[in-house]
């Protein structure tokens, strides 16, 4: 158990003080949540925990009636609210509902504000000894979404921490955020999650290493997600749909930012500014667009097709590109800072590496070969090629040579197969395709007979890293070998010329602007998915120069959306719908166009619904919380005045929206008209001790037989205390009738998501809902006359 | 439920905190059952001990049972301060200057411990078997007691609902509190209560 030490605060400023201060110092109001949690361990053992007690606190624990408002001091026992005069009067339904809170010692050791500030209810999260790797606390997998759910949400998880997929992509894509609307095939809304994040995911979809499905839960059970087919999917959905590529019209910046390179970095710095209304020219010393896309990565891996119909969208969007314009040669870089607000260098890493060996300079610089292959389609190989490097440019220049006619292509590398730096799915798919691979060779020599190459001198390599993993290679002179070839490409790596920018990168005020660089450029040679989040981080910083405002659009890593649906049974679907990983040279290049169509559309919706969701299906258990909600109370803390409903908040360690040194203080409830409907009920597996397994409050006003006011809050249905807005939508302005109470049950749980065995929640919410309606309706003076009890009855 | 392991946790669980320069509440006045204690942290119990611990095994006041150890069952209820409280859930450092009464605290002829020890009524059973949780059920009893001095059948009910009684002895128990809170009306032992009526 972790060390306890205690602390009885004299007074609030020094509880805040102390919060600040002391490392492991938590608020102790009644304790029966905090210590009981503490005395189970359920914690990771921490430093030594400080309970400051706000007990001593002269002045937190009265109800008094201030104006039209009932106020509640945080530290306001259970049972003496439920007791209280006024309350029992006034708030006769809140009053119930602190009734209906544990057990009569509980309530007379509990507080108003502990209640509200407990920690969520789930035998996983709360389990004695901390045993379970919990998401919420930090851990990457949610128990209860393979394991007991019984207990658990019926309205999806919260997304309390990144996911693994997330965690894992250098994009850092909100996977489980469009994921979850492909659910439901709500592809339009997907497509504009993924595009805020990710502007060509028609590319990424289809050579992206996606190293999100390696993080991938999924891949425990059975086969990770096809997130990349499911991304593919929404890419091409992309490129039918300009609209959604252009989003909303935004009225002009009157800033202008010149783009060089119209790689991926260039042009998702180009997407995001442009998108940001600023006017955007790219520059590219090509005669067609795509940088990498279009010259690096081979066409049998990403069609051409497919990168003309993004740059088509780029033009669509109102960007400009000036093609075979090579900045340092048709225009300096002065004059582009000279005529731009901003400057993007997304010039990428195109300076081939060397290695000072004789003969080198008879050998084809591996990204020069693809070039020459991408320009020239009809361009053809012959003989015998060798290409010394490991690496995924060495292996697209193989594969492209053995594609155009070489009759043998020999991959000569100092890695060992397994150090290899290409992916190795690439590996193996040059391999099928006919590839020799020679791995620990090192190139000693060019031979050349007659000034044309005749092979290279090789030379064995026993090991490549050095004891702490850096480039060391270790060449065994004593073993050689010989290997005939009519052409060698060098393809050992890439470097960044940064002389023609270098000296521009510091910011400067005055007539000429900053420059920002991004992509290879800045990285040297990364992937495109990486090139992407640089890209969009350089569109962050160039906006911020230009606006000083954030980038609009932009959820920040750490954002915790709207709650995610987690299907029944998603742990045992087994089957994976969509490709595996390596997807044929053939299907990879297909240039899409009409693939989005309604062929695919269950198959996506079937896929989407195996993830996991690796998020939170923890309960917020409080009876008080949907009382306070029902009836439009705030809370007052140290710092503000918020209202109940924005209290909660799912996060790693945390119930509510709180600061660290936040104290709640009261609960300020407003005097409801005494012709309102109030109605509390809770379900329960006892009827006393237990948590809710649903509660529900209902305010409801009725005038001359029409609703004209309703709030529903649900507890221990979701993460957070659940307002049951369709519900509400549907009684607002109808007649209050037995009719109405039954649409709205329905709408209340329409939107529902069980998990494998917690179907019955949803039914008890639903009688729930109808019967406090019908039981609201009747106290509101409305037509029905007979109030039924809550589920609880007769049990 | 694991009172057993809970139990010899409690047991094994050094006096002194590790690694604490300084306990921030060197020593707690109780007032138990009347009689004023002082006791020193580190020396008499631990800085992270519940009351139900320092009752016990401080204090020796072995009426208080621990069962569950989670504030489940309510086997640990003592009086603090006139509320009935479940003392595994106080921190013992929470309930400096309190005033607690434990079931020893109970005279022998309090009309609570007489009810439960006579109980028997046809139909109704004995409200005490294997005797675990009649301390609690005593002490939450008493709690009502003090506050209504003749409850309903209704409101002993609702006061013993934090309260398991493992044997199922719930209408002997509830017989018990009605007849004791009725016992100045001469009502002897086996009499039919009729605590509904009121």
């Amino acid at each position: 158990m972790t060390q306890i030490r205690y602390h009885a605060a004299a007074s609030l400023q020094e509880a805040g003080q102390l919060l600040r201060s002391e490392p492991g110092a938590r608020l102790l109001a009644g304790g029966t949540d905090l210590f009981g949690a503490l005395k189970d361990s359920i914690h990771a053992a921490g430093p030594p925990v400080l309970l400051v007690d706000l007990k001593s606190v002269p002045g937190l624990d009265r109800v008094t009636l201030e104006g039209r408002e009932v106020v509640i001091g945080a530290l306001t026992r259970l049972a003496d609210l439920a007791s209280s005069e006024l309350v029992n009067e006034r708030l006769p339904m809140l009053a119930g509902a602190t009734g209906a809170v544990a057990s009569p010692q509980l309530r007379e050791m509990g507080t108003v504000g502990g209640n509200l500030c407990q920690e969520p209810r789930c035998w996983y999260y709360r389990h004695p000894g901390d045993l379970f790797h919990c998401h919420r606390k930090g851990g990457e997998l949610c128990a209860a979404a393979l394991g007991d759910d019984r207990y658990h949400s019926i309205f999806g998880a919260a997304r309390v921490a990144d996911s693994p997929c997330t965690q894992a992509c250098p994009n850092h894509t909100n996977i489980p955020v469009y994921v979850d609307m492909l659910r439901d095939l709500e592809v339009e809304t997907a497509a504009g999650t993924l595009l805020a994040q990710n502007p060509m995911p028609a590319i990424t979809g289809r050579i992206c290493p996606h190293l999100c499905e390696t993080g991938c839960n999924r891949a425990d059970i059975d086969e990770p997600v096809s997130i990349h087919s499911l991304e593919r999917e929404v890419g091409d959905y992309v490129l039918e749909e300009p609209a959604v590529f252009r989003g909303s019209e935004v009225a002009p910046s009157g800033c202008s930012v010149t783009v060089v390179g119209s790689g991926p970095a260039g042009l998702t710095a180009a997407y995001y500014l442009r998108r940001a209304s600023h006017a955007v020219t790219v520059l590219e010393r090509e005669s067609r667009a795509g940088g990498a896309l279009s010259f690096a990565i081979p066409s049998f891996r990403l069609s051409r097709a497919v990168v003309d119909r993004l740059v088509d969208l780029y033009v669509s969007l109102g960007v400009r590109f000036r093609l075979g314009v090579e900045v340092g040669r048709d225009v300096t870089l002065e004059e582009v800072r000279a005529t731009s607000d901003a400057v993007i260098v997304a010039s990428g890493a195109c300076v081939a590496s060397r290695i000072g060996i004789e003969g080198e300079d008879a050998t084809v610089a591996g990204l020069d070969y693809l070039r020459q292959a991408a320009i020239d389609e009809q361009w053809r190989e012959s003989g015998t090629v060798l290409v010394i490097g490991g690496g995924n440019v060495a292996v697209d220049s193989a594969m492209t040579a053995l594609a155009r006619g070489a009759e043998r292509v020999t991959m000569v590398c100092l890695e060992s197969r397994e150090e290899m730096p290409a992916f190795e799915s690439e590996i193996a798919g040059a391999l099928q395709s006919g590839m020799q691979l020679r791995t620990g060779w090192g190139p000693r020599g060019i031979r050349l007979e007659g000034g044309a190459v005749a092979g290279v001198d090789l030379v064995r390599c026993s090991s490549v890293f050095d004891a702490n993993g850096a480039f060391c290679p270790v060449l065994d002179e004593s073993v050689t070998d010989f290997v005939a070839a009519e052409k060698v490409i060098l393809a050992v790596g890439q470097r960044v010329d940064r002389e023609w920018f270098k000296d521009c990168l510091v910011p400067e005020t005055g007539a000429v602007s900053s420059a920002f660089v991004c992509g290879d450029a800045e990285s040297g040679p990364a992937t495109v998915v990486a090139a992407i989040a640089s890209g969009r981080r350089a569109a962050a910083s160039v906006h911020r120069l230009l606006t000083g405002a954030d980038l609009p659009g932009q959820a920040s890593s750490g954002d915790v959306g709207d709650l995610l649906a987690v299907d029944a049974g998603s742990g045992a679907r087994a089957t994976r719908v969509l490709g595996e990983g390596g997807e044929g040279p053939a299907e990879a290049a297909s240039d899409s166009a009409g693939s989005w169509s309604a062929l695919f559309r269950s198959d996506i919706a079937e896929e989407a619904r195996r993830c996991l969701n690796c998020s939170c299906l923890a309960v917020s258990p409080s009876d008080l919380a949907p009382a306070f909600i029902a009836l439009n109370a705030s809370v007052q803390t140290s710092k503000r005045l918020l209202a109940v409903e924005e209290l909660f908040a799912a996060s790693v360690g945390a119930s509510t929206a709180l600061d660290d040194d936040e104290i709640v203080l009261a609960v300020r409830v407003p005097l409801p008209d005494p012709a309102d409907g109030n109605v509390f009920q809770k379900f329960r597996e006892r009827k006393s001790v237990d948590f809710p397994i649903v509660n529900l409050a209902v305010h409801l006003s009725v005038v001359g037989g029409t609703v004209t006011d309703a709030r529903l809050c649900a507890g221990a249905v979701a993460p957070v205390p659940l307002r049951l807005r369709v519900a509400e939508k549907a009684l607002v302005g109808r007649q209050a009738d037995l009719a109405a109470c039954e649409r709205a049950a329905q709408a209340a749980v329409a939107s529902s998501r069980m998990l494998a065995n917690n179907g019955y929640k949803r039914q008890i919410l639903e009688v729930m809902v109808r019967r406090s309606l019908e039981e609201a309706v009747g106290l509101a003076g409305g037509s029905l006359t007979a109030a039924t009890g809550g589920p609880d009855d007769g049990r | 439920m694991c009172s057993h392991s809970a139990q010899s946790a409690a047991t094994e669980r050094s006096l002194e905190a590790p690694g604490a320069e300084r306990p921030a509440f060197p020593t707690i006045a109780l007032r138990v059952n009347g009689q004023r204690h002082e006791l020193v942290a580190g020396r008499d119990f631990w800085s992270g001990a519940s009351l139900a611990e320092v009752l016990r095994d401080s204090l020796g006041l072995t009426g208080v049972k621990v069962a569950c150890d989670q504030g489940a069952c309510g086997a640990c209820t003592v009086i603090m301060d006139k509320r009935p409280v479940l003392s595994c859930l106080v921190l013992a450092a929470q309930a400096d200057g309190a005033d607690i009464l434990t079931v020893e605290g109970l005279a022998d002829d309090d009309p609570l411990i007489v009810a439960f020890a006579t109980q028997s009524r046809p139909g109704h059973g004995t409200a005490i078997q294997c005797g675990f949780c009649t301390p609690g059920m005593i002490m939450a009893a008493k709690a009502l007691l003090l506050r209504v001095a003749r409850p309903t059948r209704e409101q002993v009910v609702a006061a013993l609902a934090g309260n398991i009684c493992r044997c199922g002895c719930y209408e002997g128990i509830v017989d018990a509190v009605v007849r004791a809170g009725r016992s100045g009306d001469a009502v002897r032992p086996g009499e039919p209560s009729e605590g509904r009526a009121q």
